[in-house]
């Protein structure tokens, strides 16, 4: 039973907000209202008109789902992506589809794209910009209502940003915009109504202005309310001695002159656009790419990670962003997974011995809600897989551990259990250096805030006394904020 | 190296081109005789066959599959070809039927495929035996010594010194261009290769790809082992043994994604051209025949050390117009 | 739970398909059961239509290809795990018996001209790995490559005849037995005991099924995937060569395009015992039944008189039978 009764409206030129946790019955809705599922019951009117099933139907009625994958083909060109099967019914006409592309493109206000872009191989591509060509692919439908499946996921703060103007522009031009997203404060800024879904049956459903963040709060999480715990007052966990000492560290092109000392201790969470060289500057650190120029020290000892084999040796781990791609190993079990970064230490005369007496306490340690250490890890919540994750590298035992984008595409709940985890394992003499787009989790999790702005390193300071708008701010402009900068 | 040349040695055509072009001026101090009017046309008219199963194996590998058994069909085709005609049938009647049966062949790899989800390389290994062993079976080992007078008269050298599969691969070239870049149909391989997920959402059936792609697989073998028969003057079970191993290396060579998703005629076409170019050369420089297979080995295996060397960088769209670098 | 001949990494349950909690039926720790019932079944016919199939004599006859094909499927094996596959064992194999007979033509001893064979496949085999392994390139191209390279090499070297002068030291292979049952089919089980052993629970074996599982996630993880892929390709040829050696104590003599339909013989074998292509799980059981199956079959078949073209065309159809039941048994919830 994936949705009960669940009822609502949406008017041309309005953004109804879709917000709930994993699992509470959103994109069950969004497959119905695209016709991918058949609803038991219940009926969906587009203008009037009773929807019938099927995705040919909800095509033609105006409906467009812009999915997270953004189901593009990163082989073909812009122009084919947008409107390939507008440019002809048996035979194909380029022209015709670039003109189509162009039309579609002008409409978002995309006037670059539609000159220059259109031959441009998608693949090759910013995800940012593969967004809005799955939006001008809409547009290009004839759509009248585009569903937005949290399409903020993997963009920065700037192409966020220009996202949610897209995505105004779009309701003053009389589209009817569905969005969907996990962060409370983008939703804020361009929701009409409010749409709260909590184990497939609405809990809230209201005007922007009649709801306020506790009425959201309350119903995304029931009684159990839990505030993320405001950390603008705390104090910087005590710190020890330096574990990780970068001097001058540069890759042409890339990020330039970094210099930045990590303590034992701590949690420095590195943030910045996309672009800004942070991940190339992380994935440095771990031996994915190599550094030009500069120095880097690990409890004292030289690092020169030419492989991430090297790194986990002298102590660094890179937790990756992408876990199912990246990280972990989708149809091994958990106890599998937990162990795959110390295989090579577990081992004896070059065989393995049995783990799942180790995984079991890890997975109690942790919290890891599964079957037990020989459940598959597909079973796992995407939660629970990033607790693996976490766990795995945790198993590794390293003295720095680099986390990039820690709890993407997580729960808001798990959210916060993560970042207890973070800095609860920090708190052991260890260091974390995070990355993270997520303006939210950077004051919520940091101890100290790094900002990396076209690839120089702008601002490095302890957490206390830094405002939203003040971190903001920093990332958009490369300046450093003009008060509450404390040594 | 002024910009052209070097976005041109980017694509995997413009190496290929350059390739070409070395071997024909190596050639033309080493072996004169490559150039002479009767030797280029006795190297085109042995593309002729390559070229038009090469299309559409290409089209096979562009929808991310492949296709092995295309050996033991053109040998199955080419048999059935001969014996049948030399019953007396007419052309008129041998010729579409062997192409019916060519698209039959095909159409059961795709049955296979599509319906009872067999992964390709699997099918394909199973029919390619299944093929044979049927074949064998009935020719018990004989050959066929002698070909229908039209079929014979279809391998011998004519106007401008070309025969019957020159002509035929020019139109199969032509057409398969036509259809990969100008219609729905053609597009929709392009895009099942490249991610069969998005193409789905998009109305396109896996099935449908499928069928199509092995089925005109089928066909092309099917026309290619007439002509094939029509060169040899005569055929037996062993025929075209291993060939479809040539035909993947042409259409890899020439550039195509064995994953899908890319490739084009253009390449495939200069990838027959090259490997045909080598084999005649290596004739033409007195070099063992047995050694050509190590030339050709290596070859393909440079071909793919090279197209894999080109590296997909994310596009700089702020240098692209112009408006000054990113850091 | 499973055999041990079944390798996923210890503690797993069998591999389910996303969002679901249990395997269908015929997941890979059933398809090597349900190959072997078949077979079984198979022989209790082919025993009752004709006397001949159940003597000691057929049978000794029978697993000494069988044996060569099987070593041959226990590298392919491991070559599948990593998601990769190896179009180039038959010109391997066909180019080490070359290599050994011009050994043997040098009046090499029987011990040196096997050890020779040996060592050539590793050789050949490690030309693929360090394409595969070391550059990173495409399995399948690779070994299309080197497959069109090392038969080249061979029938070059050999002039395309075949050498019959080799030493009565190497020949022992062909006529060893030990309690009746024939030297290469006890090489052949000491391999598939070694391979299951270095699959399910050596740390070698657990880097291949993690690369096949998952190549990017394997190197983040700091595992050694450019060695342990090399390793695999260098130890897929010496399986050939060893089989090579086997072939030329069988058949005394050597050709160039010896070994050339166990290609398709060897991950026709695989597939059918359950191991799916793209890697990160493997069955030595079901690769040990899937080579039964096909020799076991033939040599039936032969016996009952099916005529010998149409042997090729009925291993043909069992495999493409076997892999569509498999594919069907598995959509039951």
């Amino acid at each position: 039973m994936a949705l009960r009764g669940v009822s609502c409206r949406l008017q041309a030129g309005e953004v109804l907000a879709l917000l709930g946790h994993n699992g509470a019955g959103k994109s069950t809705l969004i497959k119905i209202l695209a016709g991918v599922y058949r609803a038991d019951g219940g009926e969906v009117r587009i203008g009037g008109e009773p929807l019938a099933g099927g995705v040919t139907a909800s095509r033609a009625a105006g409906l467009a789902v812009i999915y997270q994958d953004l189901s593009l083909f990163p082989n073909l060109s812009v122009a084919e992506n947008i409107a390939g099967d507008l440019a002809g019914r048996f035979g194909y006409s380029p022209a015709a589809a670039r003109q189509h592309a162009a039309t579609a493109l002008r409409r978002l206000g995309m006037e670059e794209a539609a000159d220059h872009w259109l031959e441009l191989r998608l693949g090759d591509l910013p995800i940012a910009v593969q967004q809005q060509v799955a939006i001008a692919r809409a547009l290009a439908r004839q759509a009248r209502i585009l569903i937005l499946d949290e399409p903020t996921a993997s963009l920065s703060v700037e192409e966020t940003e220009r996202l949610l103007q897209l995505v105004r522009q779009l309701a003053g031009q009389g589209y009817g915009i569905i969005f969907v997203s996990h962060r409370m404060a983008e939703v804020r800024s361009i929701a009409d109504r409010f749409l709260v879904l909590r184990d497939g049956a609405v809990s809230l459903d209201g005007s922007a202005g009649a709801c306020s963040d506790a009425d959201l709060a309350h119903a995304l999480f029931g009684e159990h309310a839990e505030k993320a715990a405001d950390r603008s007052t705390a104090t910087a966990a005590a710190s020890g001695p330096v574990v990780l000492d970068v001097k001058g560290c540069s890759r042409a092109g890339e990020f330039d002159d970094i210099t930045l000392q990590l303590h034992s201790g701590e949690v420095a969470v590195l943030t910045g656009l996309v672009g800004s060289g942070r991940s190339e500057f992380a994935q440095s650190l771990f031996g994915l790419r190599r550094f030009d120029r500069g120095e880097v020290r690990l409890a004292g000892k030289p690092l020169s990670a030419a492989h991430p084999r090297a790194a986990l040796r002298s102590g660094l781990a890179y937790v990756p962003e992408d876990r199912l791609k990246e990280g972990l190993f989708p149809r091994f079990s958990v106890g599998a997974n937990l162990a795959s970064a110390i295989l090579d230490r577990l081992a004896r005369w070059g065989l393995l011995p049995q783990t799942t007496a180790s995984a079991t306490r890890l997975i109690e340690q942790h919290g890891i809600r599964c079957a037990g250490a020989r459940a598959p890890l597909s079973s796992l919540s995407g939660g629970n897989q990033q607790k693996v994750l976490l766990a795995k590298w945790q198993n590794a035992d390293p003295q720095v551990l680099l986390l990039d984008e820690p709890t993407a595409g997580v729960d808001v709940g798990a959210k916060a259990e993560i970042h207890e985890r973070v800095r609860a394992w920090a708190a052991g003499n260890k260091a974390v250096l995070a990355i993270s787009s997520d303006v939210d989790e950077v004051l919520d999790l940091a101890d100290r805030v790094l900002v990396f702005h076209h690839g120089r390193l702008v601002f490095d300071h302890p957490r206390s006394g830094l405002t939203r708008e003040q971190l903001v701010e920093t990332m958009l402009t490369g300046a450093a904020p003009h008060q509450g900068a404390q040594a | 190296m002024t910009t052209t040349l070097q976005r041109l040695l980017h694509r995997q055509e413009g190496r290929l081109g350059l390739a070409m072009a070395v071997l024909l001026i190596a050639l033309a101090f080493t072996a004169p005789g490559f150039f002479t009017a009767v030797n280029l046309a006795s190297v085109v008219r042995g593309m002729g066959v390559l070229t038009i199963v090469s299309m559409g194996m290409l089209m096979v590998i562009l929808t991310g599959g492949i296709d092995v058994s295309v050996g033991s069909m053109v040998a199955v085709i080419s048999v059935v070809a001969a014996r049948w005609g030399n019953t007396g049938a007419p052309a008129a009647l041998v010729a579409p039927g062997a192409l019916l049966l060519g698209a039959g062949l095909g159409f059961f790899n795709a049955v296979l495929i599509a319906d009872l989800r067999i992964p390709p390389i699997v099918a394909t290994l199973g029919t390619m035996g299944l093929y044979r062993g049927l074949l064998l079976q009935w020719t018990q080992g004989e050959w066929v010594t002698r070909l229908p007078h039209w079929l014979a008269a279809a391998g011998r050298p004519g106007r401008f010194l070309m025969d019957g599969s020159v002509w035929a691969a020019i139109l199969v070239t032509a057409l398969t261009a036509w259809f990969l870049r100008r219609t729905q149909a053609g597009r929709s391989l392009f895009r099942f290769g490249g991610s069969p997920i998005a193409a789905l959402r998009v109305g396109i059936a896996e099935r449908r790809v499928v069928y199509l792609t092995y089925s005109l697989m089928g066909v092309l073998a099917a026309l290619g082992a007439l002509f094939y028969a029509a060169q040899l003057g005569s055929v037996q079970g062993n025929a075209a043994l291993g060939y479809e191993l040539t035909v993947i290396a042409a259409v890899v060579l020439g550039g195509a994604n064995i994953m899908g998703g890319e490739g084009s005629v253009t390449g495939t076409l200069l990838g027959v051209v090259l490997l045909g170019s080598i084999q005649s050369a290596l004739i033409l420089l007195h070099v063992p025949t047995f050694w050509q297979g190590v030339v050709t080995g290596a070859i393909v295996l440079l071909g793919v050390a090279a197209g894999a060397v080109r590296r997909r960088r994310p596009i700089n769209l702020r240098a692209l117009s112009g408006k000054g670098s990113a850091a | 739970m499973s055999t041990t001949l079944s390798s996923q990494p210890a503690g797993t349950s069998t591999p389910p398909s996303p969002g679901r909690g249990r395997a269908g039926l015929a997941g890979i720790h059933w398809q090597p059961w349900i190959v072997a019932a078949l077979l079984l079944i198979f022989c209790f016919y082919t025993g009752w239509r004709t006397g001949d199939f159940w003597t000691v004599i057929n049978w000794q006859l029978l697993v000494q290809p069988l044996a060569e094909a099987g070593l041959v499927s226990l590298g392919m094996t491991l070559v599948i795990a990593t998601g990769g596959i190896d179009l180039s064992v038959g010109s391997i194999i066909g180019l080490s018996a070359v290599i050994a007979a011009v050994a043997a033509q040098h009046g090499a001893g029987g011990v040196t001209v096997d050890l020779i064979a040996a060592g050539a496949g590793l050789v050949a085999g490690a030309g693929n790995g360090l394409l595969i392994g070391w550059l990173g390139l495409s399995p399948i191209l690779v070994t299309l490559g080197t497959m069109i390279l090392y038969a080249g090499l061979a029938v070059g070297i050999s002039s395309g005849s075949s050498f019959a002068g080799f030493p009565a030291g190497a020949l022992w292979w062909g006529d060893a037995t030990w309690l009746g049952i024939p030297a290469p089919f006890l090489l052949f089980i000491a391999a598939v005991l070694a391979v299951a052993i270095l699959l399910q629970r050596s740390l070698w074996g657990r880097y291949l099924l993690s690369f096949g599982s998952n190549p990017v996630a394997a190197r983040f993880s700091g595992m050694p995937v450019k060695r342990s892929l090399f390793a695999v390709y260098a130890v897929q040829g010496a399986f050939c060569g060893l089989a090579a050696m086997l072939m030329i104590g069988r058949l005394a003599s050597a050709r160039g395009d010896m070994g050339q339909s166990l290609m398709l013989t060897s991950i026709a074998a695989v597939v059918l015992g359950g191991t799916p292509i793209v890697g990160g799980m493997a069955s030595v059981a079901g690769t040990v039944a899937g080579v039964a199956a096909f020799y076991v079959v033939q040599n039936g078949l032969t016996l009952v008189g099916v005529p010998a073209f149409l042997e090729s065309a009925l291993v043909a159809v069992l495999l493409l039978v076997a892999v569509a039941a498999g594919n069907l048994l598995k959509r039951e919830p």
